[in-house]
């Protein structure tokens, strides 16, 4: 069978500097792949490609065993590729329904946006990711970083995400918090979707991933399943730039 | 309720908080504008005696409803996070383009105000147009736009007498009843396009953050369009209802009309860096204003010194809507 997601030969140059060069990566139904390297070595850039956020120079994107056309958000989404952004989550000045549901508002049969059912939407989503999660009428500025992440993550469940990609999901959170999202990680792999999970934490990568890819300068450095490699082996392909696996 | 800070007077009832909790809401919202408007009525009311008359209190409300209709629009534009500083020259060709329909072509009165509106959607989506192709700032597209509407609308006007329209288009202009009328009916179909509509309350995501509405597929150039195609339709038709009112056009009404609408949305709190607001704020914000313009004049102040009063308070909305960003 196909893989879910399979990134061939990508590359994106932003004004000559080469941000990712000629990197290919699969990803399986039910898998959680990890991307890890230094900032600026192209995890994130490489993401938003598939995100819509960026155009790519060369390069294909194939899901399901068909080539995909990506050039936008909105194509993205038409694919069932849900992203949670690091930093460009949430719309600050919008309560949790209203940023759940931006750019797919629920309607009325007559055409006009349904608060009513945003909100009970909204209400029972996160009875089901976050409990505690009650302030749902205020604006989510007002929200900890956790229940912050738990509105970006509900908006992917909600919709029936068949490919998520997570940049730094835990960055911002607390220890509970953070366990929290390695549940639902797991949670959601089991339903079926595969997962891009991008981190600066190598230890929790290797308990959260069921591979790991190694990026430097644009370039992939290499891709190994967790149980094949040890975390020095995983921070000499991040420092170094070299797998140990191929050179051994 | 969507968006927890856009409701103010024109409510979403029926949501499962039950009504009352939403009222109670939406008079958290506004409570601080409509304790100042009382405090300036009510000092108006003190301080001069032909003031306290319903006539009184009924001119307000018909002189500020020509510009609460142009602010309507506005109230969106800016809740989007974008600005028209030219709206005022839209007044001005749409007023001048529907009298020359009307007093030169013998248009009938239906065809020139449809017209005319269409000239106004048309003038405003240029504006949106021109900024989301070259990415030139709001500020700049639209002063152009504020100086070349404006040499258009004298253009057309050269040379020609536009005054003494059909009754049935004087109509629109009656008393202050029927700009009044019409105010209202604009400010309630405002707010369920910012409430109830996806492309109206998208207006709310783009200005609070552009860059996330989007990643979230909401087609941002295109929306933007939009909101600036309604500011430029409601300043026709305020024109329209001002020309119908006056009995003559002229290109150099609408002046500063931009500049005043900008005000009473700010002073009515919505925030002039966009994302939040709304309509029933701006009506508010406008009724402030024009209870000291009118209030000040009983008193015997000159406009002159009114515009400083006016720009004065200005500052101070701002500064208000600034502070309380801060704190936030």
């Amino acid at each position: 069978m196909a893989p879910l997601v399979e990134m061939k030969n990508i590359s994106i140059a932003f004004g000559g500097v080469q941000a990712v060069d000629d990197v290919s990566i699969s990803l399986e139904a039910g898998e959680v792949v990890g991307l890890l390297g230094h900032n600026g070595a192209g995890k994130s850039t490489l993401i938003k490609i598939l995100s819509g956020a960026y155009k790519m120079d060369s390069g294909e994107i194939w899901i399901d065993g068909q080539k995909a056309q990506i050039t936008s958000p909105r194509d993205a989404r038409d694919y069932n590729i849900e992203t949670i952004y690091q930093t460009l989550a949430l719309a600050d000045n919008l309560d949790a329904a209203s940023n759940l549901f931006l750019g797919r508002e629920l309607t009325t049969p007559l055409g006009f946006v349904d608060d009513d059912r945003m909100e009970a939407e909204t209400r029972k989503i996160m009875a089901r990711l976050n409990p505690n999660f009650k302030k749902l009428k205020e604006p989510v500025s007002a929200l900890s970083g956790g229940q912050r992440q738990s509105v970006a993550i509900a908006r992917a469940v909600y919709f029936n995400a068949k490919i998520l990609i997570m940049d730094e999901p835990t960055a911002a959170l607390g220890v509970h918090e953070t366990a929290m999202v390695a549940d639902l990680i797991q949670e959601l792999k089991k339903q079926g979707l595969g997962i891009f999970l991008i981190s600066h934490d190598t230890r929790e990568m290797m308990e959260l991933c069921d591979r790991v890819a190694v990026m430097k300068n644009g370039r992939m450095i290499g891709a190994e399943r967790v149980e094949d490699v040890t975390e020095d082996d995983i921070l000499s392909m991040i420092i170094l730039g070299k797998n140990p696996k191929v050179a051994a | 309720m969507s968006q927890a800070d856009s409701q103010t007077a024109v409510s979403s009832p029926g949501s499962s908080a039950g009504a009352l909790d939403v009222l109670k809401h939406n008079f958290m919202q506004i409570w601080q504008v409509l304790a100042a408007l009382a405090l300036i009525y009510g000092f108006f009311f003190l301080m001069s005696e032909p003031f306290r008359s319903f006539d009184t209190l009924l001119s307000i409300f018909g002189q500020a409803s020509i510009l609460a209709i142009l602010a309507c629009g506005t109230t969106i534009v800016l809740i989007s996070g974008g600005l028209d500083l030219s709206v005022g020259s839209i007044f001005a060709v749409v007023g001048v383009t529907v009298g020359i329909f009307m007093a030169e072509w013998g248009l009938p009165p239906v065809l020139a105000v449809g017209l005319g509106l269409g000239m106004g959607a048309a003038l405003g989506a240029l504006n949106g147009t021109i900024q989301v192709l070259t990415k030139v700032p709001a500020f700049i597209v639209t002063l152009g736009g504020l100086t070349a509407y404006k040499g258009l609308a004298e253009i057309l006007a050269s040379g020609r007498d536009l005054s003494r329209f059909p009754e049935s288009f004087k109509f629109l202009g009656t008393g202050n009843t029927v700009p009044m009328l019409i105010m209202f009916a604009v400010a309630l179909l405002t707010g369920l396009f910012l409430t109830k509509t996806r492309l109206g309350s998208r207006a709310f995501a783009i200005g609070g953050n552009e860059e996330v509405a989007r990643l979230s597929g909401v087609p941002v150039a295109k929306s933007r369009i939009y909101y600036y195609m309604l500011g430029g339709l409601l300043a026709g038709l305020a024109a329209i209802v001002e020309v119908a009112k006056l009995n003559f056009a002229m290109p150099a009404r609408g002046q500063s009309y931009e500049l005043y609408a900008i005000a009473a949305v700010v002073i009515g709190g919505t925030s002039l860096f966009g994302g939040r607001g709304g309509v029933g704020k701006t009506l508010l914000g406008m009724f402030i204003m024009q209870t000291i313009i009118v209030g000040l004049s009983y008193m015997g102040v000159g406009t002159s010194y009114q515009r400083i009063a006016i720009g004065a308070i200005i500052i101070v909305a701002v500064y208000w809507d600034v502070w309380r960003r801060s704190t936030r």
